[in-house]
């Protein structure tokens, strides 16, 4: 019954799968807002990070323990091992959810590009340049986006550096106001949760990663909570009540932000925005190649790049001119529903069926 | 009986129409020589001597021009001659293989000769440059090395000028490049192998690595790649180095490295790398070529290591200034000049409206006005060159900027972005590509578009592995020890310490 996988050739060390895991992860944290959780008070949302920080690190425990025993095959394989064509059709959600997360960062960064950055842009234009770059960049294969990650990492670093250094100066602990309540709380968590795209890509990334699997997955959660931990610091911080109005906080927060000759630094934030999301749309194209060529073959995985690239540009498109469409489709409780499914209830079934079946 | 000797002659005309190249000698000289005849077309640089050594018909042939005849007079000729005088009595009775090995053992002075049995191998010696010696009733013919044709002398390499270092650089024919390596490198480990490639030019080539210090698996591979090219001809080392890219997908930068000098060469095989010298070409190709090598040079080693790492951080930043600065200039002007200080704008401003075109269109044109100058600065005979840098820096210069068809700041930056390639030339194609690209990505879509492919190219790159080791190693995969000679130039205390061997970069499975 169960077919011995060969290692994949495509390897990549546990501190390279932590560092593109946290690269993609900046995306959430550049682009958080607490109003997308119906909430207003951003400076509540530190308590969130610490609870989603441990409910996340939780909801990996089932995952990892699915990996440590056998660790050639995915949990998509075993998924196709263990329940056959219903197998295939679990491992599709995967690739379903991989495709939704891939839009809805898309979406955002139309949003963005539309209504801030410049507003005479085609979203075509955006959606395509960014579709058929990280089409480019999933067919290079996940170590030559690991390496990029890589490098990517150390710039965002030095960003983060320069940003910090420029908002520092107009902090007001004033703007820091005692936390209102656990509804605030309890919102920010889940909206962070329903956000945390890379929980899933984990799922199906573990066997093509060496080293200390264990170790690497803690610092990426640490590291990126941590870091939205600042971000939150630093807009509350320099920002106050006036970020209660605002759909893109951090953006707001580098534009008011001046370091020497240079006058505003939301050219950093877009340069960190950009790099990042092309790295999580590339790894999750890939993951979602990866689903097909497991389950079918090479030649249909990269078929399905192809069409999964033309469906994110059609798709993100076009939800991003309909906002009541996307507002209804990237509802945070349904988001939260979906990642929950994928990265939680899945592996937990998958591990109580190994259990009481004793395969 | 004489069906018998008719069906003879039949089975011997036969044997002539379908003897190939692959086919064994013939012990008659007559034979030999139609089929060489026939194979050269009766070409007009196929000479021949035909003279008879106590009795028995021999010939000499060569291509004209490719021997040495002073050398070929007083090395074969003679003592041939001397031998048929002097042992005119005692030969009679010696047949012509006895002759032929007595002539090869005893009476030629030369030291290079090679026993060809096929025509396939006559041929190959012949269009090298050896002299054939060939004697009726023996089946086999020697080949003469008395090589001798007028070639470029040795001279400083004009692509890789360098401040301290030999002078010498690589030349055209193959023995002298060998000699070249052999000289720098006088270890018995320092192995050459010979292959030829090019179905009809049969280009010789060596493969040169240092045995134990280049791994067994990576020279195999290297043999592998090399015998597996189907090509006509090899007139350069360029014609090899595509087969030998680890993929067929698209690329920039290529990660085969080429050079002209031979201590760069050697410093290279000592890194366990191999060398591939082309007959005919002063470039050797040096396989794997890894991304950071673009922005070391010979000069870092004999300099101060402070010095030589403030040389490599001037071409990290040349790099960038080259590839994106138009890019981010166009992008920035176009969608966010909010980013530049106020005076710094105005100025701009004031061009950009004085300017007929959009500045997207204004930094292309005026790209496309200096890739045109440089090419014609390339081809033209030197005394033109200066009239072309007149023409560039003077006429259009000034007059499209008097004129009003260009902004002053963007000829500014396109100038310093065309000083600031030269600093890396061996990445000017990557370059002037991806600079265009840029201006295009950032006049369409702005910053966001810039750093997309940005983070496209930086994949590009990082995606690339050759033989088995990373192209971005050791940045990505990161190793401290190989950073050594990366950001900084280590000095050579350290350096000396342990050999840095390519094949034990991080990322690598050529161990």
């Amino acid at each position: 019954m169960r077919k011995l996988i060969k290692k994949s050739s495509q390897m990549i060390t546990s501190m390279q799968a932590f560092i593109m895991l946290f690269v993609s992860q900046i995306l959430l944290n550049l682009t958080y807002n607490p109003l997308m959780s119906a909430q207003n008070n951003m400076w509540d949302n530190t308590i969130s990070t610490i609870v989603s920080f441990l409910l996340v690190f939780l909801s990996l425990i089932p995952i990892y323990l699915l990996y440590k025993p056998d660790e050639n095959n995915n949990l998509i394989k075993k998924f196709t091992i263990y329940f056959g064509k219903t197998g295939i059709i679990i491992s599709l959600i995967y690739a379903l959810y991989y495709l939704f997360a891939n839009c809805y960062s898309l979406c955002v960064f139309n949003i963005f590009i539309a209504n801030v950055m410049s507003p005479n842009t085609s979203l075509w234009t955006v959606s395509l340049a960014v579709g058929l770059t990280s089409w480019y960049g999933a067919s290079k294969g996940i170590e030559g986006l690991a390496r990029a990650s890589f490098i990517i990492f150390f710039m965002i670093i030095a960003s983060i550096i320069f940003l910090f250094c420029a908002l520092v100066p107009r902090i007001d602990k004033l703007n820091y106001t005692p936390i209102e309540g656990m509804n605030n709380v309890v919102s920010g968590t889940i909206n962070m949760i329903s956000q945390n795209f890379c929980m899933a890509a984990i799922v199906t990334m573990l066997p093509f990663v060496k080293g200390n699997i264990k170790n690497s997955i803690f610092f990426w959660n640490f590291l990126s909570h941590l870091f939205l931990v600042l971000i939150i610091f630093l807009t509350v911080g320099s920002l106050g009540d006036y970020l209660k109005t605002q759909m893109f906080p951090v953006y707001t927060a580098a534009t008011i932000a001046e370091i020497g000759a240079l006058k505003r630094l939301d050219s950093i934030f877009l340069g960190l925005w950009t790099t990042s999301l092309f790295c999580k749309i590339s790894l999750f194209n890939f993951l979602i190649s990866n689903i097909f060529k497991e389950i079918f073959s090479k030649k249909v995985a990269k078929n399905a790049l192809m069409f999964s690239s033309i469906f994110l540009i059609i798709f993100a498109t076009i939800s991003s001119y309909n906002f009541e469409f996307l507002k209804f489709l990237y509802n945070s409780n349904f988001v939260f529903c979906f990642t929950i499914l994928v990265t939680v209830i899945l592996p937990c079934f998958l591990l109580c069926f190994k259990r009481t079946k004793k395969v | 009986m004489q069906d018998d000797n008719k069906q003879q002659d039949k089975n011997v005309n036969k044997d002539n129409v379908n003897k190939d190249k692959e086919s064994f000698l013939s012990n008659s000289l007559f034979e030999n020589m139609n089929f060489l005849k026939k194979e050269f077309d009766s070409s007009s640089d196929l000479v021949y001597r035909e003279f008879k050594i106590n009795g028995t018909k021999s010939a000499i042939f060569n291509m004209d021009g490719l021997i040495d005849k002073s050398n070929l007079a007083a090395s074969v000729i003679n003592p041939i001659r001397k031998y048929t005088f002097s042992n005119k009595s005692n030969d009679e009775e010696k047949s012509p293989k006895e002759k032929y090995v007595y002539i090869r053992d005893n009476i030629l002075s030369t030291a290079d000769q090679v026993e060809t049995k096929t025509y396939d191998e006559v041929i190959k010696f012949m269009t090298a440059g050896f002299a054939m010696l060939c004697i009726d009733g023996c089946n086999l013919i020697l080949a003469i090395g008395i090589q001798g044709f007028s070639f470029r002398g040795i001279s400083e390499p004009s692509n890789e000028i360098m401040q301290r270092e030999s002078k010498e650089g690589f030349v055209e024919p193959l023995r002298i490049n060998i000699t070249m390596v052999r000289r720098r490198i006088r270890s018995p480990k320092l192995k050459f192998e010979m292959m030829t490639i090019g179905s009809i030019t049969r280009t010789d080539i060596y493969v040169c690595y240092l045995k134990d210090v280049c791994s067994a698996g990576f020279v195999e591979k290297v043999r592998k790649k090399l015998n597996k090219i189907k090509i006509s001809g090899i007139l350069a080392a360029g014609y090899i180095t595509e087969f030998l890219e680890e993929s067929n997908n698209f690329s920039f930068f290529s990660s085969i490295g080429v050079s002209e000098r031979p201590d760069t060469v050697c410093a290279k095989i000592l890194e366990g790398r191999i060398a591939i010298l082309v007959d005919g070409t002063p470039s050797v190709i040096i396989v794997p070529h890894l991304f950071t090598e673009y922005f070391q040079s010979f000069d870092d080693y004999t300099t101060k290591p402070y010095f030589a790492t403030l040389t490599r951080w001037l071409k990290y930043i040349s790099f960038f200034i080259s590839t994106l600065l138009p890019g981010l200039y166009v992008s920035t002007v176009t969608f966010n000049p909010e980013l530049l200080p106020n005076q710094l704008i105005t100025k701009i401003a004031v061009s950009v409206a004085t300017t007929p075109f959009s500045l997207m269109f204004e930094a292309l044109l005026i790209h496309l006005i200096y890739e045109i100058m440089r090419e014609a600065g390339l081809r033209l005979p030197k005394p033109l060159g200066h009239a072309v840098s007149i023409v560039g820096g003077l006429v259009i210069g000034q007059t499209a900027v008097g004129s009003g068809l260009v902004g002053e700041p963007t000829l500014m930056i396109v100038a310093l972005t065309a000083l600031s390639s030269y600093v890396i030339p061996n990445l000017y194609e990557p370059i002037a590509v991806l600079r265009l690209i840029f201006v295009l990505v950032g006049g369409i879509m702005g910053t966001w578009g810039i750093m997309l492919m940005f983070s496209a190219v930086l994949v590009d790159l990082c995606g690339k592995a050759n033989f088995g080791i990373p192209y971005t190693s050791p940045i990505s995969p990161f190793s401290w020890f190989g950073m050594r000679d990366v950001l900084i130039r280590a000095n050579w205390k350290v350096l000396s310490k342990r050999l840095s061997k390519v094949q034990e970069m991080p990322g690598s499975n050529l161990r």
